[in-house]
């Protein structure tokens, strides 16, 4: 059988990619690239720990799920009766991992050689889930390990305290692995309620990037794959306020120097709004604090930040937030500075030559991932869930005016829903 | 595959080494000041990349440094120090688009050789050939609070910790950010003093990966370099230590987890074969998800979320670290050692051998495919002295018998324990 190849090509990059609608329902992303050696596969479905109930057409009402469990299966699909994922993958010598993230599941591979067999086991063992009581319970030690340990990450710590201030009631605000008491309630019969109301192809991507053949890809698929059920998934409005919860965290852990992470909530549309408006959102960011800018460089002349701050967009189904973070020694003080400036730059505009340094920035930030087989995978794999094309990242970009970003600024943040979690030593 | 390595000298002490990469739309140049790591002078060498970074004479405001680079469609600036077995590397790099994706036509490749020159061999110093004072000031500052950043994450804090029981002495015990003390006596004088013997003394490595033509870049570099007035200092080998007397310590912090650290001695593996059988023990031990002690004291025993080993080429030793509760210790500690020994007795299969091989040879084939993997093989092999491509690498790994690889889990010797436990700091 040979199904359409649709080409998707870049002119700014000269790159391009293939899109297949298999008749499993899956959606494959091919993006083979020359003089590689690699090939980097991802597989996944857009399900992760903020989907904590789930209603479906056939039970009709929200359930409630218990925190971690996405993580939970993520973990309990690597087996199976005869052996683990990583057993087989062990006869083809690719390397092999997976992910949870608060809307993603991800089970991926990088391998030079034996692709083939490789892309055999990515399919094979996502769709084919074996959960048990036995297996269910052995899990939960080593989960519980992987728990403590972000416990003790400051980073983490920073990072989620953060997220509880700016979040009422979004299960964003929940730790990705749950805690060692919600996972205690997992078992083998709601691992199978979750696999089979995510798991369904029509809910999944299959993105592959680097050295291989596309028609490998599809041969598998076709030996694999089995028809998906028609898929409905309600995912219900969880009732955010625009609002934070309160606009300052702390606390005690122990680090050497104080640690912040400072976010501006914004009000989330659709995953596809909030996917393109971050792009315009991290421009806004390099502009407001950025290494070329002066607020910047008064912070760190005074010694307020140092070279660990840096800024991301935070974003996915439905929420969305700037992040800023660093080390500090007086992070109230940083805060507020960043606060003026946020309200300076919404009220005067942005200047013309710290425009074109934001707008490069992004631009060249997005390039450079066209180089790495693990960057193309991984921006097939995350434009494909709000229904955005990889290359129109870099038009939105490029496109960017002054203008245009202080207009999409001023109609989804504040100053004001923003907070300060500071861990202190 | 990894694309050839073009090595030539340039210069007295200086070579100019370049992998051309056309897949690539961006190159990437280093220059690297090797030094030997000595601890009187590793704190104040870690300073000087900080310094640099913040300005030259022909950019000297920071904030107009970062624009430029900005306006280079946000080329990457990287300064760090690295440490190589008994070597210090001051490393300054640029990251920036290919000539060819300058939509002006910008001569970018030129002007990055030429920047990149200038932070490291043309600072901003002032008429008595000091930094700016306040560069000194506030990047001390971040030099303290890197060292102490180790504290930040428990795992490093912990393998810090057994790596200091186990070298004391050597030089391979030196910290790569150096000391606190040290860095609180670094003066505008002796920093000033620290730049100028690098420049000198140091050997100079420039390494060129990319599609770009690295001729331009040599072109700059070589010109540059004729007008230095240098004296060359060769780094001689340290002597590996073949084994120690097993040394334990604790300590106590308010953590939820305990972070155990067990550090081998190897018997001071000396030859290729040697390090390569010494390369694939720790693979097959605990460097893959079907290694022995993913198996046992993870997946078996549900002890932990990681238990890894890892080989250091550079001064011979084996690590293996994991994070259990406290209660744990006894049993993973008594597991760990029980998985190095049954590897030793050879109670591990063929498949498992030649499993674990295959999952070594498939990793090598991706080294050629960024632009840091590339540079970072082949700098390795420069600092050693010892340059080969992954493809003979691959050989050679390939050649490693069941008997070579018993025999290095039988050389492992126990030198050192680290536990980093719950409760009250003591």
């Amino acid at each position: 059988m040979s199904l359409e190849m649709k080409k998707i090509e870049s002119k700014r990059l000269g790159d391009c990619y293939y899109k297949v609608e298999h008749p499993s329902g899956l959606t494959i992303l091919l993006a083979p690239m020359e003089g590689f050696s690699t090939a980097y596969a991802m597989f996944g479905t857009a399900y992760g720990s903020i989907d904590t109930c789930i209603k479906t057409a056939e039970n009709g009402e929200f359930k409630k799920l218990p925190e971690g469990i996405a993580h939970y299966l993520e973990h309990k699909l690597f087996e199976s009766e005869e052996c683990s994922a990583f057993e087989r993958y062990a006869k083809t010598g690719a390397n092999a991992n997976a992910f949870t993230a608060f809307d993603r599941t991800a089970y991926l591979f990088a391998c030079s050689e034996n692709f083939e067999e490789s892309i055999e086991i990515l399919l094979d063992f996502v769709t084919h889930p074996y959960f048990t009581a036995e297996t269910v319970a052995k899990e939960q030690g080593i989960i519980s390990q992987e728990i403590r340990m972000y416990d003790d990450s400051a980073d983490w710590r920073v990072l989620f305290n953060l997220l509880g201030a700016l979040y009422h009631k979004n299960p964003v605000k929940i730790d990705i692995a749950g805690t060692v008491e919600s996972i205690a309630e997992i078992t083998a019969d709601l691992l199978y309620d979750c696999y089979n109301t995510f798991y369904n192809l029509h809910n999944m991507v299959l993105t592959v990037a680097g050295n291989f053949e596309p028609e490998a890809v599809l041969k598998a698929a076709d030996k694999v794959l089995e028809p998906a059920k028609d898929f409905y998934l309600e995912h219900g409005d969880c009732g955010e306020p625009e609002s934070v919860v309160e606009n300052y965290v702390e606390q005690h852990l122990p680090v050497s120097v104080p640690m912040f992470n400072i976010g501006f909530k914004g009000k989330a549309g659709t995953e596809a709004e909030n996917f393109r408006g971050s792009i315009l959102d991290e421009i806004f960011v390099g502009a407001l604090c950025d290494d070329y800018t002066k607020v910047y460089r008064e912070l760190y002349d005074e010694g307020l930040i140092n070279a660990t701050f840096g800024s991301e967009v935070f974003c996915g189904r439905d929420y969305i937030s700037i992040l800023l973070s660093g080390e500090s020694r007086d992070p109230e003080k940083v805060y507020n500075r960043l606060k003026e400036e946020f309200e300076h730059l919404l009220e005067h505009g942005i200047p013309k030559d710290v425009f074109e340094c934001a707008q490069k920035t992004v631009y060249g930030h997005y390039m450079r991932s066209s180089d790495r087989v693990t960057g193309v995978a991984t921006a097939l794999f995350n434009c494909h869930f709000p229904g955005v094309d990889m290359y129109e990242m870099l038009d939105i970009a490029a496109n960017a005016t002054p203008e245009s970003v202080i207009e999409r600024i001023k109609t989804t943040y504040s100053a004001e829903n923003s907070a300060l979690s500071v861990i202190k030593p | 595959m990894i694309g050839t390595l073009n090595r030539k000298k340039i210069g007295n002490g200086a070579f100019m080494n370049s992998v051309n990469e056309p897949k690539f739309k961006h190159n990437r140049i280093t220059l690297c000041l090797v030094t030997p790591l000595e601890k009187e002078k590793a704190t104040v060498n870690a300073l000087v990349p900080f310094v640099l970074r913040k300005g030259c004479k022909s950019c000297p405001d920071f904030t107009a440094l970062n624009k430029k680079l900005a306006e280079m469609y946000g080329a990457i600036l990287e300064a760090d120090v690295g440490k190589h077995g008994n070597k210090q590397i001051i490393e300054i790099t640029l990251l920036l688009a290919d000539d060819k994706y300058a939509i002006g036509g910008e001569k970018m490749t030129e002007t990055a050789a030429n920047l990149l020159w200038d932070i490291v061999f043309e600072p901003n110093l002032d008429e008595n050939g000091h930094f700016p004072e306040i560069d000194l000031e506030l990047e001390r500052e971040y030099l303290i609070d890197t060292i102490e950043s180790d504290l930040n994450d428990k795992r490093t804090y912990a393998i810090g910790k057994a790596l200091d029981l186990v070298f004391e002495k050597e030089p391979f015990g030196i910290k790569r950010y150096g000391y606190v003390e040290d860095a609180k006596a670094i003066t505008s004088e002796s920093l000033a003093k620290a730049w100028k013997e690098l420049v000198e003394e140091a050997q100079i490595e420039i390494f060129f990966a990319g599609p770009g033509n690295s001729e331009i870049a040599e072109k700059v570099f070589a010109e540059k370099i004729a007008s230095l007035d240098r004296n060359p200092v060769k780094t001689s080998e340290s002597e590996m230590v073949d084994y120690s007397p097993l040394k334990e310590a604790e300590e106590s912090m308010d953590i939820a987890q305990g972070k155990l650290v067990m550090i081998f001695r190897m018997g001071a593996p000396k030859t290729e074969k040697e390090k390569n059988a010494a390369r694939m023990l720790s693979a097959l031990y605990g460097g893959t998800a079907f290694s022995k002690l993913f198996m046992n004291v993870r997946e078996k025993m549900s002890l932990c979320y990681y238990a890894d080993s890892h080989f250091e080429r550079g001064s011979g030793i084996l690590i293996v670290d994991c994070g259990i509760e406290f209660e744990n210790r006894e049993k993973a500690q008594k597991e760990i050692i029980n998985q190095l020994e049954l590897v030793a007795k050879g109670d591990f299969t063929d498949e498992e051998f030649n499993d674990t091989k295959g999952a070594i040879i498939n990793s090598l084939g991706s080294v050629g495919d960024t632009l840091y993997s590339v540079e970072s093989w082949y700098m390795s092999g420069i600092v050693e002295e010892n340059i080969v491509t992954t493809e003979e690498d691959k050989k050679a790994m390939e050649a490693v018998t069941r008997e070579e690889v018993m025999k290095a889990a039988e050389n492992a010797k126990l030198a050192a324990v680290f536990f980093l436990k719950g409760g009250e700091n003591e």
